[in-house]
């Protein structure tokens, strides 16, 4: 691998991928039709396509670039996580308008986030793969396909496609809610 | 002669003969008149029977006869023709399982305690359905039931209760399983609306065909799916509304593709599928459901029951498409609050077609109804009869009413306790906002709110008085 500096290798497309996610999120909403509508709908998909790729597929980029860039296991799963988090996070800040912080905290685990986590480790199963691939490119001496990110994938897009599936994942939301229930009763 | 006797009292030839001229009085007397005002059973007079429609999340402009660019409801529509709307009527808790203990007890929900869709159903207040069963009404309740607690509460005075338990309530449009009874069963029709319309038409089939001596007067409680997330409709409804233009209907600034449940989440939104499909979706499940509603009123009228029936439709919730950059039933928005009620009593209604304007309420349908039946109103409920504006379209009706909610998990709206009037709206949050103050007659659309400024000033303290006069 390069083995370039933390910065370069890991903190830097975790901020790069950062940047994308406030920018599209602040344009997103606060984009207003001002006379043009057809602008205005032109522009808001820009912008929520974006914000949406960035939290969403954003560990793609992040941990191909700091594996790359020959960061270890433990920062790359960490750097790619700054997004998703941030996102998380954004969204315990947005409850705690209404709730108290134990109950907002307890958003961290809604069912959405859940998914999101399986679907960051099927993309660092891929990532690891397109990295591997395009270290090989460049002539490092690699086996691209192993056990590993196979495992990784396939367990991981089982659980993905069964929590959508299983009620299109309104089940996992009730079971979400009576965990709520159970810490919290009805909270009023 | 050999005396005759009648329930155990023998009687002579010449009481014999009064009765029979008695009896041909009545006769003639009953020809001359509608046939409900005389009574088969032990009543003197008739009661009328009660077919009660509950849809869900129903925004009161959604519907064909107020004016919808698209939507089709000739279901509704016929019954605003043949009724009464009541255009200004609102929840008095926006929210489902609160809204629906409401309706049910004729109370607000500091008093019947369902606070929020995590608050249990206590049945520590009586229904108006308990109520007209004492009175001695053949009663059903069939549909959602929607409110928390362990399965369906026991509610041995019902003659049906439909319901389903499944996905906390909620149920599924298709294949929803059902509680007969207590009994677990699979469901009979594909599509849940056909499904429950099959029970109450059923159950009204039964209390017709019964023995003439056996018939009681019948309310029907018939509760929708329609108008809740994830919106599905059957074949022949789902994607009748692709080609329209729902622009016509949403704010300019809703985009195609927004659909967060809550101001400021996309990613929800984009997982979730495009906002004007979405919108698309709702109306035609409420298409859906309104089919149910024109089989149901045909039904009513193949029975000959038209003219001693009451028929209600009526929302839990409005529904906030996208206005204030929101989309729900839980802020205290005309669009969340406000609910679709139309009422076709035809032998009260002196001006079928028209509508009232006067503040009417969820809370309002409990003593409605007993007032229709004739049973005696209870104290401890906070609703008044509505029974007085559907006859005269000219009374005042109340001036104010009490809005409050209590946070529910996870929705992004704080506790709030407010005062509606005729002209004026204020809403007291109890965290994370401040208060607001609309002048609704100068701006319907509450754009402007008022608190703090001057004119705001001059109104408060009288808003402030209501409020503390309605929340004792």
């Amino acid at each position: 691998m390069e083995n370039k500096a933390v910065f370069n290798r890991s903190i830097l497309p975790a901020i790069l991928t950062l940047c994308l996610t406030i920018g599209s999120m602040v344009a997103y909403f606060n984009l207003r039709p001002y006379g043009n509508e057809a602008g205005f709908q032109t522009l808001v998909k820009v912008a929520g396509i974006a914000y949406f790729i960035s939290v969403a597929f954003g560990t793609l980029f992040v941990f191909s670039m700091s594996y790359i860039g020959g960061a270890a296991l433990r920062e790359r799963i960490l750097a790619s996580l700054v997004v998703p988090f941030f996102w998380m996070t954004k969204e315990v800040i947005r409850i705690t308008e209404s709730h108290p912080i134990s109950e907002s905290l307890y958003w961290y685990f809604n069912p959405l986030n859940v998914w999101l986590v399986t679907l960051m480790v099927l993309e660092m199963g891929i990532a690891t793969l397109i990295a591997r691939k395009i270290l090989k490119r460049r002539g490092r001496e690699i086996s691209v396909v192993t056990f590993g990110p196979i495992a990784t994938i396939v367990c991981s897009l089982v659980f993905v496609i069964s929590v959508y599936a299983w009620g299109k994942g309104e089940n996992v939301y009730v079971i979400f809610l009576s965990g709520y229930r159970a810490l919290f009763g009805s909270g009023v | 002669m050999k005396k005759k006797t009648i329930n155990n009292k023998e009687i002579g030839r010449r009481d014999l003969i009064k009765l029979a001229g008695s009896a041909a009085t009545l006769g003639m007397l009953k020809s001359a008149f509608p046939d409900f005002l005389f009574a088969s059973s032990a009543k003197d007079v008739r009661r009328p029977n009660i077919v009660y429609i509950l849809g869900d999340n129903h925004n009161a402009d959604t519907i064909g006869y107020a004016g919808h660019p698209f939507i089709k409801t000739p279901g509704m529509d016929r019954l605003a023709r043949e009724g009464v709307v009541f255009e200004q009527t609102y929840n008095t808790t926006s929210l489902c399982s609160p809204s629906r203990a409401s309706i049910l007890t004729g109370q607000y929900a500091h008093n019947h305690g369902v606070k929020n869709n995590h608050t249990p159903w206590t049945g520590q207040s009586t229904t108006f359905l308990e109520h007209l069963s004492r009175s001695g009404y053949a009663t059903a309740f069939i549909g959602k039931w929607h409110m928390p607690g362990e399965g369906l509460p026991e509610m041995p005075f019902l003659d049906l209760f439909v319901s389903y338990t499944y996905r906390e309530g909620q149920g599924a449009y298709f294949n929803c399983p059902m509680v007969v009874n207590g009994k677990e069963v699979p469901s009979r029709k594909p599509y849940i609306t056909e499904e429950i319309n099959d029970y109450a038409i059923e159950f009204m089939e039964q209390q017709v065909n019964k023995p003439e001596v056996e018939q009681k007067p019948f309310c029907v409680y018939l509760s929708h799916r329609p108008g809740h997330p994830p919106f599905q409709s059957p074949e022949g409804i789902s994607g009748m509304y692709d080609e329209e233009d729902v622009m016509k209907v949403l704010p300019p600034h809703a985009d195609s593709m927004w659909y967060g449940k809550t101001k400021g989440n996309v990613f929800q939104g984009i997982m979730m599928g495009s906002y004007h499909n979405q919108y698309r979706r709702y109306c035609e499940t409420l298409t859906a459901m309104d089919r149910d509603i024109v089989t149901l009123l045909n039904k009513i009228d193949e029975l000959g029951l038209r003219d001693n029936t009451v028929v209600i439709y009526m929302g839990d919730n409005g529904m906030q498409w996208g206005t204030h950059d929101r989309h729900g039933i839980r802020e205290p928005y005309e669009e969340s609050a406000r609910l679709p009620l139309v009422i076709r009593a035809p032998w009260l209604v002196p001006d079928p077609g028209m509508s009232r304007r006067q503040l009417s309420l969820n809370i309002d349908i409990a003593p409605t109804m007993l007032d229709f039946a004739g049973v005696p109103i209870p104290r401890e409920m906070d609703g008044q009869s509505l029974v007085p504006i559907l006859k005269n379209g000219n009374l005042q009706g109340r001036e104010a009413f009490l809005m409050e909610y209590w946070r529910y998990y996870p929705e992004n709206t704080p506790s709030y306790v407010g005062v509606r009037t005729r002209r004026h709206k204020y809403i007291r949050f109890e965290r994370g906002r401040d208060p607001w103050l609309f002048d609704l007659e100068n701006d319907p659309g509450e754009m402007n709110n008022l608190y703090g400024t001057p004119t705001g000033n001059a109104v408060l303290p009288q808003m402030k008085e209501l409020l503390a006069q309605l929340n004792r």
